[in-house]
């Protein structure tokens, strides 16, 4: 570059190097800390990814435990209806088609994605359906599958009706008293606990005092505690992003608090209030130590499938690190990485959902 | 507004009739709602703290916090080798993650195009979502094996297996960075236009606006995201116990195996009795790092982060 | 009237996308001067006065054509450092803005930005600038008091003496009166016309009676064009075009 042809080129500034220098620190900074999560999460999907979501060719053999094939249709359900969804979302032809007839194509997919369900649930990815192994290797995270949506269910359903049921109490009922601040510093405190604390605290509950020895149910009902905060808040300001004149409006017409909550505020922060319910599902899916010691972190062969929530079990996250500090598989691995990947998958999965359902 | 309501439609049924137990019924509802969070934190609280404080008042708590040997099947129960690892694997979390992070959030915010910023957010949402068991198992089999390297060449035959604080460290770093990243970019983004703009018609580059104006402008949100920061990784558990080696000791250096108050909960809760010292003991230590979360986070929310209303 | 162009624009348009903020403006800006520019709300007075010393360069869908000549360079060049523009065409803004620290560090993170300084002389420009902006008097006693808790004028003529601190040629000004009471309005305005014998002042403002007393010039804008250029007393007495006769009698804006 030549040498500065008017007072105002570039290059002339003093303190220009440091400048640079400073840039050039921050950028390979900020750019090798998101490296670093790229190529971790994107190896992880690629090892492991594979190995967990291929289908075989062949049909996978029942390995026996009772409920399995239930399992395998639920699975389907879930495996079809992603890839169609998929390739629903990303055909190009989609937009130019009349609102009726995606509707008709939507309904078309659905079936389709049931029939499918129906017939090649014994090629769905073996991984996914096969019982764990202990001393050999081949295993597969079937039940901890199931655990871990039983979990989610159970716990979502404590922790909704009694997150949204405060949000609306702190947001519609509440007056200034000390119940009040109470409730506040109450629900502060319990966002700031370790999640270690609600295990120890579901351990000493279930385990050491009732005697209920580890069960699922145990487990949801802690994760279902360690929610609520979140669950709380979100519905919160969700509620309070209600235009307040819809409300008023309602109210203007004779309608009580309590129908107006129904009709206007509930509908109108439905999707905010959902959103909460998908990330604390989330949360239940990564949570371990907690699970670890109120739910156990076996599976027993007999009740593999059940639907009872009193059985002991382990999720996914905590098969994961079963397998590395306490299993003797020697294919555990293979085994980690594919259990990985699952669960980064379905952290994925939610995270989007709740973003989609904030957004809207 | 009344003259108004009257000249509206009325829907057909009289709104009398539908208004008379609905209303206080939702109100019992969702009072007892509130109640029953209420109630279940106290019960938390209350729990933990009546077996803790029977466990503290038999130990002492010169002994629990200060002694140096963790022994619980001996009847020793100095807490020192844990909160030790505790606080060094936190601190070493903030320094190798938290700062890093926050840079990193700063440059995203204010000087990267903005489509790489919304790149990062995604991401770095995406990361500090994925399960902490995760981070715990990529540690194992890349970290740990890498650390036993460098333990070696630094300490020979000292430094065995990897395991340690150095690795807990980096991990912590790593599983906390995406945390403090979101909340400091989000306390960067609160900075008004208005003064970003002011610096940069006084001639200054956007890059000595956002040290030297955004950055002060926001410490409190940096601060307050680092220490939140710092709250997660003294209570993280199962992935730390993954890669720390779990030995009740004090650690000679970063790369001998020790141990946190969360890991040690898990592995000898398990095995203590009921009712017993060893079992309260461990109570005590649960109560010690409640009570440092607590006070850490609430202070927190409440004076740096202006309260989450 | 002034004898050179201190700033040129030749041809300036300004998009936001497909909207067109300030169309085809070609205006002479003399030096030593104070030029009003006057027009209905969201006429593209702001959108031309950011444009003059590129405030608008990160935001986004913001597109600029045409020339902005400083001294005859242009300052859309391909080779020309925004930064060093804005340090001889400063800004003050509509709403008083000043830095959440003292009143010292406000006026003296101008003079920082090179490199350190020296104490003395730092002091000694710190006060200067203060002087020149008229309150120095008013908080020389309390110069590392935070300058957000000046009052609404003070605050404004601190972003003043922010401005000056640097020696900028050019001072462009958005409605810097809009926020203040008429006797601290009255304040800015004596020092507005007080630094129109030093350099070179852009004010846009929507009081006409400010816009008669500061300045030796007026431009009227009106939907992105300017409609009119001419002495003040020339374009306030005798219009030339049936717009700027309208707005001035009040017809619209
Ligand atoms: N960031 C932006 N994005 C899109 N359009 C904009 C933006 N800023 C301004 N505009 C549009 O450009 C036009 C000119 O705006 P500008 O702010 O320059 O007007 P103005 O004359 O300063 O108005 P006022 O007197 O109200 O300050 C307006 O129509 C406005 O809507
Ligand atoms: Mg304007």
């Amino acid at each position: 570059m030549k040498a500065a042809a008017h007072p105002l080129a570039r290059g002339q500034r003093p303190g220009l190097g440091q400048e640079r220098a400073w840039h050039i620190f921050l950028w390979a900074n900020t750019f090798g800390l998101g490296a670093l999560f790229v190529v971790a999460i994107a190896s992880l999907l690629w090892k492991g990814g594979a190995k967990a979501t291929f289908l075989t060719w062949y049909p996978t053999p029942l390995s026996g435990a009772p409920g399995e094939q239930g399992m395998r249709v639920l699975l389907g359900l879930c495996f079809y209806g992603v890839l169609g969804w998929g390739v629903f979302r990303l055909w190009p032809g989609r937009a130019r088609l009349s609102a009726g007839r995606q509707r008709h194509l939507q309904l078309a997919l659905i079936a389709l994605v049931v029939m499918a369900a129906l017939a090649f649930n014994d090629h769905l990815p073996r991984f996914l359906l096969l019982m764990p192994k202990e001393g050999s290797a081949g295993g597969g995270v079937g039940p901890m599958l199931w655990n871990t949506v039983t979990a989610a269910v159970v716990s979502g359903l404590v922790t909704l009706p009694i997150g949204v049921g405060a949000a609306l109490y702190l947001r519609y009922y509440a007056r200034p008293s000390p119940i009040l601040s109470a409730l506040r510093v109450a629900l502060d405190t319990l966002a700031s606990l370790p999640s270690i604390v609600y295990g120890l605290f579901g351990f000493l509950i279930f385990v050491v005092q009732l005697r209920a020895g580890y069960s699922i149910l145990a487990g949801a009902l802690v994760l279902g505690l360690l929610n609520l905060p979140l669950v709380v808040s979100v519905s919160e300001e969700s509620l309070a992003s209600v235009p307040r004149a819809l409300e008023e409006a309602s109210l203007a017409l004779g309608a009580t608090t309590a129908q107006t909550i129904f009709r206007v505020s509930l509908p109108v922060a439905w999707n905010g209030i959902l959103s909460a319910l998908v990330l604390s599902t989330g949360r239940v899916f990564a949570e371990s130590a907690p699970l670890i010691m109120t739910a156990g972190t076996t599976v027993s062969r007999v009740q593999a499938y059940a639907w009872d929530p009193s059985r002991g079990g382990a999720t996914l996250a905590v098969h994961l690190w079963y397998v590395n500090n306490v299993g003797l598989s020697p294919d555990r691995a293979e085994v980690s990485a594919a259990t990985a990947a699952v669960l980064v998958m379905l952290i994925a999965l939610t995270n989007t959902l709740a973003e989609r359902l904030r957004r809207r | 507004m009344s003259a108004e309501v009257s000249l509206l439609p009325v829907s057909s049924d009289p709104p009398h009739r539908r208004r008379s137990f609905g209303e206080p019924l939702a109100r019992l509802v969702f009072t007892f709602a509130a109640l029953l969070v209420l109630l279940s934190t106290l019960m938390v609280l209350g729990f933990l703290a009546q077996r803790g404080l029977i466990g503290l008042w038999a130990i002492g708590p010169a002994e629990l916090l200060l002694g140096a040997d963790w022994r619980p099947e001996l009847g020793r129960f100095g807490g020192r080798p844990l909160l030790f690892g505790t606080a060094v694997s936190a601190a070493l979390a903030l320094l190798l993650g938290g700062a890093p992070a926050v840079l990193a959030a700063i440059y995203s915010v204010e000087l990267a195009p903005a489509p790489a910023r919304r790149a990062m957010e995604r991401l770095m949402a995406l990361a500090a979502a994925v399960p902490s068991v995760v981070y715990g198992w990529l540690a194992l089999v890349h970290l740990v094996p890498a650390a036993a390297q460098v333990g070696g060449v630094l300490y020979g035959d000292g430094a065995p297996g990897g395991e340690g604080l150095a690795v807990s460290g980096v991990l912590l770093g790593l599983m906390i960075g995406p945390t403090v990243f979101l909340l400091s970019a989000s306390a960067f983004a609160k900075v008004p236009k208005d003064l970003r703009e002011a610096s940069l018609a006084l001639g200054a580059s956007p890059l000595h606006g956002a040290l030297y104006v955004v950055f002060p402008a926001a410490w409190r949100g940096v601060v307050g995201a680092l220490l939140l920061g710092f709250a997660r990784a003294a209570g993280e558990t199962m992935a730390v116990q993954m890669v720390i080696g779990g030995a009740r000791q004090l650690p000679l250096h970063l790369f001998t195996p020790t141990t946190t108050i969360a890991t040690q909960l898990v592995a000898d809760m398990q095995n203590a009795r009921p009712g017993t010292l060893a079992s309260d003991a461990l109570y005590a230590m649960a109560l010690v790092l409640l009570v440092f979360s607590a006070l850490l986070v609430v202070f927190t929310r409440r004076l740096l982060l202006g309260g989450q209303k | 009237m002034g004898s050179v162009s201190k700033l040129r624009t030749v041809e300036l348009t300004v998009r936001y996308g497909d909207k067109i903020g300030v169309a085809d403006v070609s205006l002479e800006i003399p030096e030593r001067q104070v030029l009003a520019l006057i027009g209905p709300s969201g006429c593209g007075k702001s959108t031309f006065l950011r444009a003059l010393n590129r405030m608008n360069d990160g935001a986004i869908g913001v597109e600029v054509a045409g020339r902005v000549e400083l001294d005859g360079v242009d300052v859309y060049g391909g080779d020309v450092d925004p930064v060093l523009v804005r340090r001889r065409v400063g800004m003050v803004f509509q709403r008083p803005n000043p830095f959440p620290k003292s009143i010292y560090e406000n006026v003296a993170y101008g003079l920082r930005i090179g490199g350190r300084q020296k104490r003395s002389v730092l002091n000694e420009r710190v006060e200067h600038a203060l002087g020149r902006a008229g309150l120095w008097d008013e908080v020389k006693d309390r110069l590392h008091t935070s300058g957000t808790d000046l009052s609404g004028g003070q605050q404004q003529r601190l972003c003043l003496a922010r401005a000056l601190a640097v020696e900028p040629e050019v001072i462009l000004m958005d409605e810097p009166a809009s926020a203040l009471d008429p006797i601290a309005t009255e304040r800015l305005e004596s020092l507005i016309k007080e630094l129109g014998r030093s350099l070179t002042v852009v004010i846009v403002t929507h009081n006409l009676g400010q816009a008669r007393r500061v300045s030796e010039r007026t431009a009227f804008f009106y939907l992105g064009k300017l409609i009119e250029v001419a002495a003040t007393s020339e374009l306030f007495e005798h219009p030339q075009q049936r717009k700027t006769q309208a707005y001035l009698t009040g017809g619209f804006g």
